[in-house]
């Protein structure tokens, strides 16, 4: 249907905020006070070669022209060097952003499943003790920051009732799989490498919980609302009374429109999952691109700052995209209104 | 009045209430109805009377909330609805009765298509007679559905969304689900109302074509004392949740007992020499603490000491005319 | 929903009876209040961090140890009488540098809603108000551009970037936080702007100025107050996100976040140092939350 130029004008609208974004991140960048050469070379380089280098960045040209010429190598791949790894920037994120994405897909994963869950429990027994329970847990869970989660349950599970494993990844003495996609789990899932499946599976489970908690309780809530709005809407009567037994219409005719509130926030809550990373990763030592980016700002590493928040841009976006594409698919209105370009 | 042949639905003495903060709802008081094969029946009040949920709880689609149902028997082809079990229910409502919503916009799933819909309504109708249903034979039904319903170009309809839709279609849609299947009782609830005059007409029309097609019997829920002339055999008058007067349709226009169907006719304004209607004082009561004895007392010049004390009954006055009302009982 | 209108009327009658009016609003407002449990709760939360916050140096037990000041042979101190949180490894009161620390938390939650919601506010209506225009396009696309980063990442790039002290951190977040006020108010101005009574002004020959501010501003109100709200405790959130990382205020000077992340270095044996502040954090956007939520059913009842 329209589901195609609906697409194609959310990607191109999405292409023209990253240039933007990465127009505000290079000004950004080039704000700091500092000279940029000679911080990459230190205190004590000679000055000529201090010189070269500020030549060989462009910095002697004017701004327009230094962004043109760093757009252009962000686009062959090229963010530069890192100050503190002292490698190619574009290494160290195809290094780091594949355990920072298997962190925040499987958070991700973890918050819609469970919020939907608790969301319909909650509207099934409405008013009840089940009720009151999840909506005083979202309470908590709302106001509980991921790093204060992250670090509470680094505390219980890590520390006194040790049954997962706090720090890393995998456990040392597991083989690791074969990188294929960077994603321990997954590679070590297809290559069939059990073993390392289940281990790195223990070492995802606190850090997701802890990000994914406030999110899922957010969402728990908003999908018990929209099902009990729903559930008292004339077309479920009429189904019913059309002779669609009870199961059809609860979880066909019922579940699609609840979910539309829902999926429509997720595409936030993905970006605070996105944001949260950087604290939960470096409590639990998570070599993700998170951390990656944390050390690079600590370090005023002007290069992995931008490249990492260009990254970070470009995945937000993505899974923007791919959020209204389902709530689009779920909701007719939806993409035939834009046609009139409501 | 009560004769034995060929009697599809017999509701005997309904009370509905509703669970609301602070007690109950009594809604429905006492009604009954009756309705024989190929008879139509009209049941005309105002709204807020009752008429929607005495329809809902035939097919036992209240909304969900606390309904309880104190006393009163549903009986459709001799079998209590409200004792029946899932399964003879779902049968009841794929096979025997349907009922077309009053507003056809809310009355339809905004995020499925058309052909979705009433595919799901034609599926598990077959469901309930074959063991598999094949996705063709679904399509060809529902167009054909909606054919009879007279809907313009019916393939393309099925995957049409409700929103694509104007009123009138929307309308015929919900018709068309309820004729996709034969069923033996119709209920059309205030048809057309949300509805402009002309497309209310063609809609009125259209079901009276279907009933008389196909011999359907029909209740036909509306206000409008006009279109209960036209469209019915029989008439039904209720008011706050008790049916006050009963009466084949040339009867009660002759000769209305009841001081409130009395009252509604003389609401009618008249083009011709009538001046100002004169409407009926007062409003509909306070479900939660509804006057004692006649429900209609606090708003009948006519009321005496017993109205006030004693609901009154049905009562036969004439041949197939009864009144619930002592006065007329007199 | 026409059918459930039958019910909404009898309720509606049966609440103009005055007989049963009594009881039936007795209940209703018992109802009501149970709900503003939590909201009494979370201003009862809101109001004692304000409060403490504000009487700091007269109401902390040991003042002092929020400025520079050590006593190792008190350090790591678990709670007792004398410290009810107990020492951190300098040896400071915990309590007391958790009061101080909502000094600045406050500070910045105030400051950046100061400096953030009037801008956004303002291009939200001018964006709405000229809606389908260039000028629209352009201010929403821009604040696109500044919500197509998650908000944490952001305030922390930007703030990485500057001198880490408190006036920075308060910088950065403001300059991530006013495009959340453009949408909101920008979805409002633009359907408030095809009313009737916008209409008629503009017919009978009013500036724009007069329409934006005193016709579709005050329609927009209510749900600015109560995000603002809500925000106090999202500001203090991600301030205390910066300062977990070591952004913004700086040591001596005490921030929630910075304790949390000194104190996780001695974990799990002096587990005091980092849960109390833990705590205190959830504490303090759990009462805001409540508050915010209570404004909400304020002015949304008045509204409907």
């Amino acid at each position: 249907m329209k589901l195609g130029s609906f697409l194609l004008r959310r990607l191109l609208l999405s292409i023209l905020v990253i240039i933007g974004l990465s127009i505000v991140i290079f000004i950004i960048a080039r704000v700091v006070p500092g000279d940029p050469a000679r911080m990459a070379l230190g205190p004590r380089a000679p000055e000529d070669v201090v010189q070269r280098l500020r030549q060989e960045m462009y910095l002697d040209k004017p701004l327009p022209e230094q962004y043109f010429y760093w757009i252009k190598g962000v686009f062959s791949g090229d963010f530069g060097r890192s100050l503190v790894t002292k490698r190619p920037v574009l290494e160290d994120i195809k290094e780091y952003l594949p355990a920072t994405m298997e962190l925040a897909i499987f958070a991700g994963i973890l918050m819609a499943v469970f919020a939907i869950l608790l969301g319909t429990l909650a509207a099934r027994f409405r008013d009840t003790w089940v009720d009151s329970l999840i909506r005083i847990l979202s309470y908590f869970g709302v106001a509980i920051p991921a790093f204060v989660a992250a670090i509470i349950f680094m505390l219980l599970f890590g520390y006194l009732w040790p049954v997962l494993p706090a720090l890393g990844r995998i456990s040392p003495g597991i083989s690791p799989p074969v990188t294929i996609t960077g994603m321990l789990s997954l590679d070590s899932l297809i290559q069939g490498n059990f073993g390392a499946f289940w281990d790195s599976l223990k070492h995802l489970l606190l850090p997701a919980v802890a990000l994914s908690l406030g999110g899922l309780f957010q969402e728990a809530r908003i999908t018990r609302s929209s099902m009990v709005d729903n559930m008292h809407k004339d077309f479920l009567s009429a189904e019913r009374g059309y002779g669609i037994p009870e199961r059809v219409v609860m979880f066909k005719y019922l579940l699609k429109p609840s979910l539309i509130p829902t999926v429509s926030v997720m595409g936030l809550d993905f970006a605070s999952l996105l944001g949260n990373a950087f604290l939960v990763e470096m409590i639990f030592n998570w070599p993700g691109i998170s951390r990656y980016g944390i050390s690079a700002m600590l370090h005023k590493d002007l290069n992995a700052i931008s490249a990492v928040i260009i990254v970070f841009g470009a995945v937000f976006v993505v899974v923007n995209i791919f959020v209204d594409v389902i709530v689009a698919l779920l909701d007719p209105r939806i993409r035939l209104s834009t046609a009139r370009g409501t | 009045m009560e004769t034995k042949e060929n009697v599809l639905l017999n509701i005997k003495d309904l009370h509905v209430w509703y669970r609301v903060y602070g007690g109950y709802l009594k809604v429905l008081n006492g009604v009954h109805l009756m309705v024989r094969e190929g008879e139509r029946v009209g049941l005309v009040g105002e709204t807020g009377c009752g008429k929607t949920t005495t329809m809902k709880s035939i097919l036992q689609i209240l909304p969900p909330g606390d309904f309880h149902i104190p006393q009163g028997q549903i009986f459709y082809k001799g079998q209590d609805v409200l004792k029946m079990s899932f399964g003879e229910l779902q049968r009841l409502r794929s096979r025997e009765i349907a009922m077309i919503f009053q507003d056809p916009t809310a009355a339809l799933n905004p995020v499925f298509t058309i052909g979705a819909q009433i595919g799901d309504v034609i599926k598990y109708s077959i469901a309930l007679e074959e063991k598999k249903v094949h996705k063709e034979k679904i399509k060809t039904l529902s167009a054909r559905a909606l054919k009879e319903a007279y809907l313009p170009d019916p393939e393309r309809m099925l995957v049409n969304y409700p929103l694509q839709l104007s009123g009138g279609m929307r309308q015929r849609v919900c018709i068309a689900m309820s004729i996709s299947s034969k069923r033996n009782l119709l209920i059309a609830d205030e048809p057309g109302t949300s509805l402009d005059v002309t497309i209310q007409d063609q809609i009125l029309r259209l079901l009276k074509e279907i009933v008389e097609k196909k011999g359907t019997s029909i209740i036909l829920i509306t206000h409008s004392l006009g279109v209960a002339r036209e469209m019915t055999d029989r008439i039904y008058v209720m008011y706050a949740g008790t049916i006050v007067e009963t009466a084949p349709a040339k009867t009660l226009f002759k000769n209305p007992l009841h001081p409130y169907t009395k009252g509604l006719f003389a609401s009618v304004p008249k083009i011709s020499g009538g001046g100002i209607a004169k409407g009926i004082p007062g409003r509909i009561p306070d479900y939660l603490n509804p006057p004692s004895g006649c429900r209609f007392h606090p708003r009948c010049e006519h009321a005496s000491q017993i109205c006030m004390e004693k609901p009154p009954q049905l009562f036969e006055i004439e041949k197939d005319h009864s009144v619930a009302c002592y006065l007329a009982q007199r | 929903m026409r059918n459930s209108n039958q019910f909404n009327n009898a309720i509606a009658i049966s609440l103009a009876k005055p007989k049963s009016i009594f009881w039936t609003n007795l209940g209703r407002n018992w109802f009501k209040f149970s709900r503003n449990a939590l909201s009494i709760l979370g201003l009862v939360i809101v109001l004692g961090i304000i409060i403490s916050a504000i009487l700091a140096p007269w109401v902390t037990p040991y003042p002092e140890h929020a400025g520079p000041f050590v006593d190792f042979d008190n350090a790591g101190q678990p709670p007792s009488l004398g410290h009810l949180f107990g020492t951190d490894n300098f040896g400071r009161d915990v309590l007391t540098r958790i009061i101080f620390s909502f000094r600045g938390a406050l500070i910045m939650a105030i400051v950046v809603l100061a400096l953030a919601v009037p801008p956004g506010v303002l291009l939200g209506l001018i964006a709405g108000y000229f809606q389908g225009t260039w000028i629209d396009t352009v201010i929403m696309r821009i604040t696109d551009i500044f919500l197509a980063v998650p908000p944490l990442i952001l305030a922390l790039a930007i703030a990485s970037v500057l001198e880490p002290n408190l006036m920075n951190a308060m910088i950065a977040v403001t300059v991530m936080w006013w495009p959340w006020y453009t949408r909101l108010v920008y979805g409002m101005a633009s359907s408030v702007k095809n009313e009737y009574f916008v209409i008629a002004a503009e017919l009978t020959g009013a500036s724009k100025f007069h329409i934006i501010f005193r016709e579709i501003l005050p329609n927009c109100l209510s749900p600015v107050f109560t995000k603002m709200a809500l925000d106090v405790g999202w500001v203090i959130l991600i301030g205390a996100s910066l300062s977990f990382v070591g952004l913004g205020e700086q040591p001596p000077t005490p921030a929630l976040g910075q304790m949390v992340s000194d104190g996780a270095r001695y974990m799990p044996t002096f587990w005091w140092m980092t849960v109390f502040p833990a705590l205190a954090i959830v504490l303090t956007i759990l009462g805001f939350n409540l508050t915010g939520d209570g404004i909400r059913d304020m002015l949304e009842t008045r509204m409907g």
